[in-house]
């Protein structure tokens, strides 16, 4: 990836970890992904998405 | 952000020697075709990053800055093109040359070499995007509205990022089809729970209340604390397992019940015989 792009990417993913509604594992996820392709497909991010498992009774 | 005060290009791209006192100003190129105005966006980005991006991408394979960054008198002398800029850094406060020699784009000569400017260097040599050809210029002033976002994205090289973003979009659309569709499949069910527990609100303590009403009336242990995996019916039956299917056995099952059912002529014969020996007597009995 090429430098600029690089700073976006930080920025994102530093945005997302700011956000409280989004999990750290989520973040931890995408870093790997983006690390590891370079054109990461809708279905990836589908999966990290849906990654967590959720759904306590309140 | 940085701006020039002053650049010295010597045997790069189609300029021999050529001295230009920017003064920390915006400066415009003019002149005819084949002057060499693009050959100072081409040394100012050399200098800045040892890259000329006009000898890189689509439509350039086999250029070479060793190659085609001397002016072509010098081709063969790589070392004898250099350019030198003086450059101002205003978040420092303070202004640094730097050299580059095209024999040597990985290897720039920083003045003075302090920490700060180096890193402020490294930093400027990060960003290819900083000096724009004509070409990219005209690309993105011709770009139909609907498509400059994709030009700036290309321009600044940036390709990447917007791949990345319309599969970023398709994901979050495929999510929120399947979220409605959850949410719907919930109510759904949760209505359906609703009515046949016959709760009136669908809260954890009411739903436990019926169920427990409902497992102590079959003798089942009462569930003490609703979770996401609490089988309501646990007890009742074992849905996890699937029912055991053993053919051989119901092969021999089969053919004992045919042989049972071929053999019922046989076993009621005697008392078939009995009841029409029976009424025949009865037939011929005079007194009836």
């Amino acid at each position: 990836m090429v430098k600029l792009e690089k700073c976006i990417e930080e920025k994102f993913l530093k945005s997302l970890s700011e956000d409280k509604a989004v999990d750290a594992a989520i973040v931890h996820q995408l870093r790997e992904l983006f690390a590891n392709s370079n054109k990461p497909k809708a279905d990836d991010f589908v999966r990290i998405f849906t990654s967590l498992v959720d759904g306590e009774v309140k | 952000m940085i701006t020039l005060e002053h650049a010295h290009i010597e045997e790069v791209r189609g300029i021999r020697k050529l001295d230009i006192d920017f003064r920390k100003k915006n400066f415009a190129v003019s002149g005819p075709n084949g002057s060499g105005k693009s050959g100072v966006i081409d040394a100012i980005e050399f200098a800045l990053t040892g890259e000329i991006g006009r000898l890189a991408g689509r439509g350039t394979k086999g250029l070479t800055i060793a190659e085609h960054g001397p002016h072509v008198d010098k081709r063969d002398f790589p070392n004898a093109a250099f350019v030198q800029l003086t450059v101002y850094f205003p978040d420092l406060g303070k202004s640094a040359k730097i050299t580059r020699k095209i024999s040597a784009p990985r290897k720039p000569k920083i003045e003075p070499a302090n920490a700060d400017i180096v890193a402020a260097f490294k930093e400027v040599e990060e960003h290819p995007e900083i000096t724009l050809s004509r070409r990219e210029v005209l690309r993105f002033i011709l770009a139909e509205p609907s498509k400059r976002s994709e030009e700036i994205q290309i321009i600044l090289k940036l390709e990447s990022i917007g791949q990345i973003r319309a599969a970023l979009n398709t994901a979050q659309n495929k999510l929120s089809t399947a979220l409605r569709a959850g949410e719907d499949s919930i109510q759904n069910r949760r209505n359906a729970l609703q009515r046949h527990l016959q709760i009136k609100a669908f809260e954890a303590n009411e739903l436990l209340d019926s169920v427990n009403l409902r497992r102590a009336a079959l003798d089942l242990p009462q569930i003490d604390k609703l979770a996401a995996d609490t089988k309501l019916d646990a007890g009742i039956s074992d849905s996890d397992k699937l029912p055991q299917f053993n053919k051989q056995a119901a092969l021999r099952d089969l053919k004992a019940l045919s042989d049972a059912v071929g053999m019922l002529p046989t076993i009621g014969k005697k008392h078939v015989d009995e009841i029409l020996s029976g009424l025949t007597r009865l037939e011929n009995e005079p007194a009836l």
